[in-house]
């Protein structure tokens, strides 16, 4: 699921920005952006794992106590929350821009947000097994789009390599590597993972797959080049528009699917995390009332003001990675040094 | 109802509900299959005509059997390309359609003045298709649309099946998509090829013959101006080197005989010579061909006359070649894109000339051209005899 969350968002605007920023060097961003997503991934299991049966609520409130723990939870509450209205946001203009120009974007807020807030009222098992159905598919969608390309992919565009120096693929991999964040779920969902110890063995399997399937998205610049890539809003969608083999042309739909069905899983996903956080911060009964008014609370920051596409997207890069990399990085290391300090883990029962 | 079945209903219902906003009837939409761009320079307005498709004579023929007008001419005028396109409107009952609009010709007059307008957009605009083919036209805008050669119910959709078949056919035009040309125009050294459209006025002879589409030669472009133009033949001489073309028919004089050789394939090699900040190409190129046609008695085992043909039939490819070598250095237009090679083997170096390029380096830089062919079938014949016995081999 945390792997839908980061292909979701992670192949709209991101080819494009990484384009801009290290050019032919994008697919050297990757590889240095896995490895930020990857620490991150690391980290956040070491955390969780000191607390298997804690949120990240519970074992703020254990590290930093009831009121510092409760304020950093907020945050996370606060993040998950801006992070769901961003996606929404995301995909509310790009129908309207790439596909259907006069459409209201309230149509397309309730289209996402409601089945999102539905199956997350369901619990996280319900998106969690949507999602066994739905990444190979999108995965197989990504594998159509990158076959049919192949008579107009050109892998000299890639070369020279280092052309400008090592700063561009490293600015590119600043970007990139925020979106690649999203293990944060864990703090909300590693209580109810039931082979915990599974996790670094399937991350491990993972990471060779995130690559490809981000190299994918930067495939765009072997087939436009780089100056083009970087001047498009959606290269993926570029991509599958310059399908043109006989009878199999005209496939957008398939990336509107594609996109839906992430988006679906990622506001699911995250909107449950807030929900979660509040009720174990809180100590509610349940968390199906905040998750609908956090929805309410989504829709209405969404439409608060209608979000030009230019905006959505500076927003979407660099702000947004610089907030995944506290929430990932930052805070999980401090917790984790202050656990140790504290002397976790601890002997059950003894917390 | 069981929540799973909800579920699947709801997520049904979003997908559909979709469908809803801006739905278009067919009844309701006039399919644009084709579209002449062009620049009145005397008023200073961009101006559009599209051929679009009458929907029922795709369908059905008119009672009586004769088939209606296949298509009909919408024209817009205005400040703006998207001016022009919405101008159009004005005059049409049902909205123009553009996704299915696979060809997109650009007047000379246009060409001349710019066409990243057009191309601008053309991609901004998420209905037109960037995979549609473009053209640049030296025809008055009154005679193109006029044209009906009959290949086509809208006669514009002939030009993409003659831009396709030009490379396999006879290698005097090169196929560019829309996108590709963004891509090119975005490049580092933004110079570029794009298919230039004439017409083949009929022989007074043949009375029946109508006046035809004609797909030979390039227009040459500098960043999004057209700055010249290629010979059909200057054209050829830009696939052999790009590495584009499929196969074309050489006549050659070869031991006085005359015989007609049909290229088969063709593979290309650029290679740049980097010496003391001093920069040289060499261009290898290996086609094949087989033998066509001849016009006396031969006997094709004989291997001196083969030898023969292969070394005439590089000196005819070495001269197109070097024709359109000549011509880019002539308009100070790289389109073979040598400056790209320059990069890629000697990326410092490039770093330091890219400024002079265009201007200083590439009109005097030295290019080998090396062609080495090879022969390698007869057709069904090995010897022609007029006389019945063998025929004397050269």
């Amino acid at each position: 699921m945390v792997v839908t969350c980061i292909l979701a968002t992670v192949d709209v605007f991101i080819p494009s920005e990484v384009a801009q920023r290290a050019g032919r060097d994008a697919w050297l961003s990757v590889l240095i952006a896995v490895v930020i997503g990857y620490s991150m991934f690391r980290l956040t299991l070491m955390l969780c794992s000191l607390f298997p049966n804690h949120t990240l609520a519970g074992f703020n409130r254990l590290l930093l106590g009831k009121y510092l723990g409760g304020v950093v939870t907020m945050i996370y509450i606060l993040a998950f929350l801006v992070i769901s209205t961003i996606a929404l946001v995301e995909f509310a203009i790009i129908i309207p821009t790439a596909f259907k120009p006069g459409s209201s974007i309230y149509l397309w807020d309730f289209t996402l947000l409601l089945p999102a807030l539905y199956v997350a009222s369901l619990g996280i098992s319900i998106p969690a097994r949507m999602n066994e159905l739905l990444l190979p598919l999108g995965l197989l969608i990504l594998l159509i789009v990158v076959v049919f390309n192949i008579p107009y992919i050109n892998l000299k565009e890639y070369l020279p390599v280092l052309a400008n120096g090592y700063l561009p693929p490293l600015v590119g991999a600043y970007t990139m590597g925020g979106k690649l964040g999203h293990s944060l779920l864990y703090f909300v969902i590693f209580p109810l993972i039931e082979h915990k110890d599974k996790l670094i063995a399937l991350g491990n399997k993972l990471t060779p797959l995130l690559i490809l399937a981000l190299w994918a998205g930067t495939l765009a610049i072997a087939i436009f080049g780089p100056a083009l890539t970087g001047m498009m809003i959606f290269p993926a969608l570029e991509m599958i528009r310059n399908i043109d083999i006989g009878f199999i042309t005209r496939l957008d739909a398939l990336m509107m699917m594609v996109w839906y069905m992430g988006f679906l899983i990622f506001i699911a996903a995250f909107s449950y995390g807030a929900a979660v956080l509040t009720r174990d911060l809180f100590n509610l009964k349940g968390y199906r009332l905040v998750l609908w008014f956090y929805g309410l609370v989504i829709l209405v920051i969404a439409n608060f003001r209608i979000i030009n596409v230019p905006l959505i997207r500076t927003m979407f890069l660099n702000p947004l990675s610089s907030m995944v990399y506290i929430l990932a990085l930052v805070i999980p290391l401090l917790l984790l040094i202050v656990a140790k300090l504290r002397g976790y883990p601890k002997e059950v029962g003894e917390s | 109802m069981s929540r799973p079945r909800f579920l699947t209903l709801l997520l049904i219902v979003s997908l559909l509900l979709g469908g809803c906003t801006e739905r278009r009837e067919m009844n309701e939409t006039n399919f644009v299959l084709g579209a002449l761009f062009d620049y009145d320079a005397e008023k200073d307005k961009y101006e559009m005509y599209t051929q679009v498709a009458v929907s029922e004579a795709f369908s059905k023929m008119q009672s009586g059997g004769q088939l209606q007008e296949t298509y009909l001419i919408y024209r817009g005028e205005a400040d703006t390309v998207y001016g022009a396109v919405r101008d159009a409107a004005r005059n049409s009952a049902r909205r123009l359609f553009w996704s299915h609009c696979d060809v997109y010709v650009m007047g000379k007059d246009l060409a001349q003045k710019g066409i990243l307008p057009f191309l601008d957009f053309a991609h901004r605009d998420h209905e037109l298709r960037s995979t549609a083919y473009i053209f640049v036209s030296d025809i008055p805008r009154e005679k193109l649309l006029s044209i009906k050669d009959g290949q086509e119910k809208v006669p514009l959709m002939a030009l993409k099946r003659l831009v396709l078949l030009g490379p396999k056919r006879h290698g005097e035009t090169i196929p560019k998509r829309v996108i590709e040309v963004w891509k090119d125009q975005s490049m580092e050294n933004p110079v570029y090829l794009v298919p230039m459209l004439s017409m083949k006025q009929p022989e007074t002879r043949a009375v029946e013959e109508k006046t035809k589409f004609e797909m030979a030669g390039a227009a040459v472009f500098r960043e999004d101006k057209m700055v010249g133009r290629l010979s059909p033949q200057e054209t050829r001489g830009y696939l052999f080197v790009s590495g584009q073309i499929k196969n074309a028919v050489f006549p050659l004089q070869v031991h006085g005989k005359k015989i007609a050789v049909e290229l088969i394939g063709s593979k290309a090699k650029i290679i740049p010579h980097i010496e003391d900040g001093n920069v040289a190409f060499r261009i290898e190129v290996k086609p094949q061909f087989n033998f066509g046609e001849n016009d006396q008695p031969l006997n094709l085992e004989n291997q001196a006359f083969d030898k023969a043909a292969e070394n005439a039939f590089n000196g005819a490819v070495e001269q197109e070649i070097r024709k359109s070598i000549e011509q880019a250095q002539q308009l100070k237009a790289d389109y073979f894109n040598l400056a790209r090679e320059v990069q890629l083997a000697d990326n410092k170096l490039w770093q330091q000339i890219r400024n002079q390029w265009a201007e200083e380096i590439f009109p005097d830089l030295s290019i080998e051209v090396m062609v080495q062919s090879q022969l390698l079938r007869t057709g069904l014949l090995i010897e022609t005899n007029l006389k019945g016995g063998r025929a004397e081999g050269e």
